[in-house]
């Protein structure tokens, strides 16, 4: 018999079994069909370069049939962040803590520090409405020190042109509030000695906000160096006995309240929806096609983030303000993903084209080749190139007595900026239901490192901080 | 925007085009783990949540999912 | 038709007889009236499937199609299922299952004997065999004058299946539906226990066992020619045959068991395990299924 490949007889054989039967798997005649739960756990460790940003992550997806099509999938996750962000300040050549003798100039990139939390959990349920539609119901939860999140989704999907061709709708809606370390969210594009300036004279609740690392270059020390005088950040340290409240120009003391300044919160409201098409092209291939739409609106900056002030003669740092962005986002997307089944191996790739109305656009492409090794073990190289452009209102500094635009942020990750990440993925089946998994990948951002607008000394300085991360992942998939 | 809308209408061709031959026989291969369009769900989630907070871009394959503090 | 309480398994068995075999569906439930309500719908739809697909009755699908002179016929969607699967398993077997080579037995009587025919009164029926020269789109058939279809290689185990998914229906109770040695298995007997199923010896008695099935799930078929065969000069001529030569497959084992996840699929996989041969062994061990061949 000349066939295809050896076992492509049996998975012919299945499906076609299954067509003579009018079913769609040999489980709709099994009794108790597949009541396992399936279980994919992973453990993932994320760090930058430098060590900036350590993400630990545990997550599990447990997936529960509950019969007649029917499933229910619950999500659980926790992430421990730590390390130091990029407050958007710009690159300095003024050391950036005290010292007398050294006057070699430390390039020094103004970090923040923080450690955090997140415990997030998502439930996802989905029912068959009739033979040839199927509705999924999902909502998800979030929360870590300074933010929490609430969402709910809805897709509905129908099968047509004999289950070759899905269509697919969902919208989703979210509710998050930012609640920032320090309990004051900052007015925005303001002068950081008047942007937490306290406004309430009737406190109720309790400062909080924790230095982690103190020996790490931060906002402060930043301040109380070269710069002017006249700036000054309000800050709030723990300490056991209640809040205490001091500037930091020189350390004089001022304890203003013991414990009672109300913490503010804003909030943001973000609804996305979703059309999609699935089709069938042929034995071996499989395309999907997306178009999103999504629209934020609420609080959208980010309360660590800063922007320089810089003088428009020498480029040095004069002052610091906060950023401001538009209280409202409009974002689409087009994604467009292909699987295609070689001899055994199999590609998947993906592009996704983005813009929104803050003038970013963005291009992603996804490529990931399973590459199979033998019955039970696979390699799967992964690359990822992704670029975008500038946000409108993204400066990496702004000038100090030029006229201030309404919007400014100097996040790196709204500037002009291409990303590029190699990754490998190994895998082990032990047995008939499990599969063990490691991967790692390694990212690597650059931007703009020499802009044509800088100025003065900025112009010998790497304008752009970059990033290189690492990303290693253990997984382990079993059911029971 | 014109290359755009070009590139979608190639899609839906190529989307529409090929699909008038697929017996039910001929779904063997895909109804296999690594045809599927999210064949790891977990390494898709943990991958969307890193660029998510490390890019402006995110979404385009559902909706849903939750969110973060992290952008 | 009768439904008795196994005390010994502590199961129901209903049994009767269909398709020119013994057939019975054991229930794992201790209730007697679900035990009567599966027996009569398996039964019913056992008989069902006999009669529109017999080749010895008149008013069946098949005579209908095989009586047609020709004359291109339309045909139900039950039976167009079955085209198409024939169809696939004539590609998939690069030829070698074919449902249109039932005349064969119009030369072949397997009853032990030793009377071969003779080469030319085969060539003569091969005029008429082919499922290439039958024109199937669906739904029209139009079969070549002379030419015949004989749904006896799937039938058994299509009736099989089609019992467990009404059974499933019907109930989410494990039943072990058994039609002549061909059956499916629909889920775990109570306390996650196993089915024990127990393989014929070809060469033995009624009852003897040459190996033991223990299964969760799933069809299992077994495909053998101990009992119907040609013996002469040494030879022993099997009567799974090859609808290309019109005579037996040489060397092929006294009897292959495969386990699978439908009955129509064990017995598909069992069927090209017989038409290889020797090579029966390695197909099915491409084929990553449970199986046993005894030679």
């Amino acid at each position: 018999m000349q066939l295809e490949g050896p076992s492509c007889v049996r998975a012919a054989l299945t499906a076609a079994s299954c067509g003579l039967l009018g079913i769609a798997s040999p489980s709709v005649i099994a009794s108790a069909a597949g009541d396992a739960t399936q279980a994919d756990t992973a453990l993932l460790y994320y760090a930058e370069h430098d060590g900036r940003v350590k993400v630990s992550e545990a997550t599990a997806r447990l997936e529960q049939p509950l019969g007649d099509g029917e499933t229910v999938t619950v999500t659980p996750t926790v992430d421990v962040i730590t390390g130091a962000s990029p407050t958007g300040a710009t690159m300095s050549d003024k050391p950036q803590t005290f010292t007398t003798t050294d006057t070699t100039p430390a390039y020094t990139l103004p970090l923040k520090s923080f450690s955090d939390r997140r415990y997030a959990i998502t439930v996802d349920w989905q029912q068959p409405l009739d033979r040839l539609t199927r509705s999924v119901l999902g909502a998800s939860a979030s929360t870590e020190k300074d933010y929490n999140s609430l969402g709910a989704s809805a897709t509905l999907m129908r099968d047509f042109n004999n289950k070759l061709t899905t269509l697919s709708a969902g919208i989703s809606g979210s509710l998050d509030s930012v609640e920032p370390a320090g309990g004051i969210v900052p007015q925005g594009l303001t002068p950081l000695a008047s942007a937490y300036a306290v406004a309430s004279a009737a406190p109720t609740g309790y400062f909080d906000y924790e230095y982690e690392d103190l020996s790490r270059p931060h906002i402060e020390d930043a301040l109380t160096t070269p710069v002017a005088a006249s700036t000054a950040l309000v800050h709030a340290i723990t300490t056991a006995s209640g809040a205490v409240i001091t500037t930091g120009n020189g350390g004089t003391s001022t304890s203003i309240v013991n414990g009672s300044i109300a913490r503010q919160t804003k909030n943001k409201e973000s609804v996305d929806g979703m059309i999609g098409l699935t089709q069938v092209v042929n034995r071996r291939t499989l395309m999907q096609l997306n178009y999103s739409l999504g629209v934020s609106s609420g609080y959208l900056t980010d309360p660590y983030k800063i922007i320089s002030m810089i003088n428009g003669t020498t480029g040095e740092t004069v002052d610091y303000r906060t950023e401001l962005r538009p209280d409202s986002r409009l974002r689409q997307s087009i994604y467009w993903k292909a699987v295609y089944h070689l001899n055994e191996d199999v590609i998947h790739f993906s592009y996704r084209y983005f813009w929104d109305d803050w003038g970013i656009r963005s291009n992603t492409v996804d490529l990931h080749y399973h590459f199979v090794l033998g019955d039970d073990f696979y390699v799967e190289p992964q690359f990822r190139y992704y670029t975008q452009s500038a946000a409108d209102f993204y400066h990496h500094s702004l000038v100090d007595v030029a006229v201030l635009p309404r919007f400014a942020s100097a996040d790196y990750r709204l500037a002009e900026m291409k990303s590029t990440s190699y990754g490998l993925k190994l895998a082990l089946a032990i047995g008939k239901d499990s599969e063990v998994s490691a991967r790692v990948t390694y990212m690597k951002q650059t931007g703009n490192s020499h802009p044509a607008n800088a100025i003065g000394v900025q112009r010998t300085l790497d304008l752009y901080p970059g990033l290189d991360a690492v990303i290693a992942q253990l997984g382990y998939s079993f059911t029971f | 925007m014109r290359t755009l809308v070009a590139m979608i209408i190639a899609c839906s061709a190529l989307l529409l085009s090929g699909c008038a031959d697929v017996k039910p026989w001929d779904r063997d291969l895909l109804a296999q783990k690594k045809m599927q369009l999210v064949p790891a769900p977990v390494d898709n989630a943990l991958d969307e949540h890193v660029y998510f907070s490390k890019e402006a871009a995110s979404g385009g394959q559902g909706v849903g999912g939750g969110g973060c503090g992290c952008n | 038709m009768d439904c008795d309480w196994v005390e010994s398994a502590g199961h129901w068995r209903g049994s009767f007889s269909c398709m020119a075999s013994p057939c019975e569906i054991l229930i794992d439930s201790d209730d007697p009236n679900l035990a009567q309500l599966l027996t009569k719908l398996v039964s019913a739809e056992a008989l069902r499937i006999e009669q529109k697909y017999s080749r010895y009755r008149e008013d069946s699908e098949t005579s209908k199609i095989n009586h047609s002179a020709g004359q291109t016929v339309r045909v139900d969607a039950e039976t167009a299922r079955l085209l198409d699967y024939a169809d696939q398993c004539y590609r998939l077997s690069g030829g070698k299952f074919d449902i249109t080579s039932g005349i064969l037995r119009k030369a072949w009587r397997f009853d032990g004997s030793d009377r071969v025919p003779s080469p030319a009164a085969v060539a003569a029926l091969l005029e008429h065999i082919g499922w290439s020269r039958v024109s199937w789109q669906n739904p029209l058939l139009t079969l070549p004058p002379g030419m015949e279809l004989d749904f006896g290689g799937i039938g058994k185990e299509y009736a099989v299946d089609r019992c467990a998914l009404l059974c499933r229906q019907a109930t989410l109770v494990s039943t072990l539906i058994n039609f002549g040695g061909d059956m499916y298995i629909s889920g775990p007997r109570h306390g996650d226990g196993e089915w024990i199923v127990g393989i014929n010896d070809p060469y033995g008695s009624e009852n003897k066992q040459a190996g033991i099935l223990r299964l969760h799930r799933g069809g299992v078929a077994t495909s053998g020619d101990a009992r119907r065969f040609l013996f002469k000069d040494g030879v022993r001529y099997s009567h799974i045959l090859d609808p290309q030569s019109g005579w037996p497959v040489p060397d092929c084992p006294r009897s292959v068991t495969v386990a699978a996840q439908t009955c129509i699929e064990a017995g598909m996989l069992a069927t090209f395990a017989m038409l290889h041969g020797t090579q029966a062994e390695d197909f099915l061990k491409e084929q990553h299924v449970v199986h046993r061949c005894i030679w």
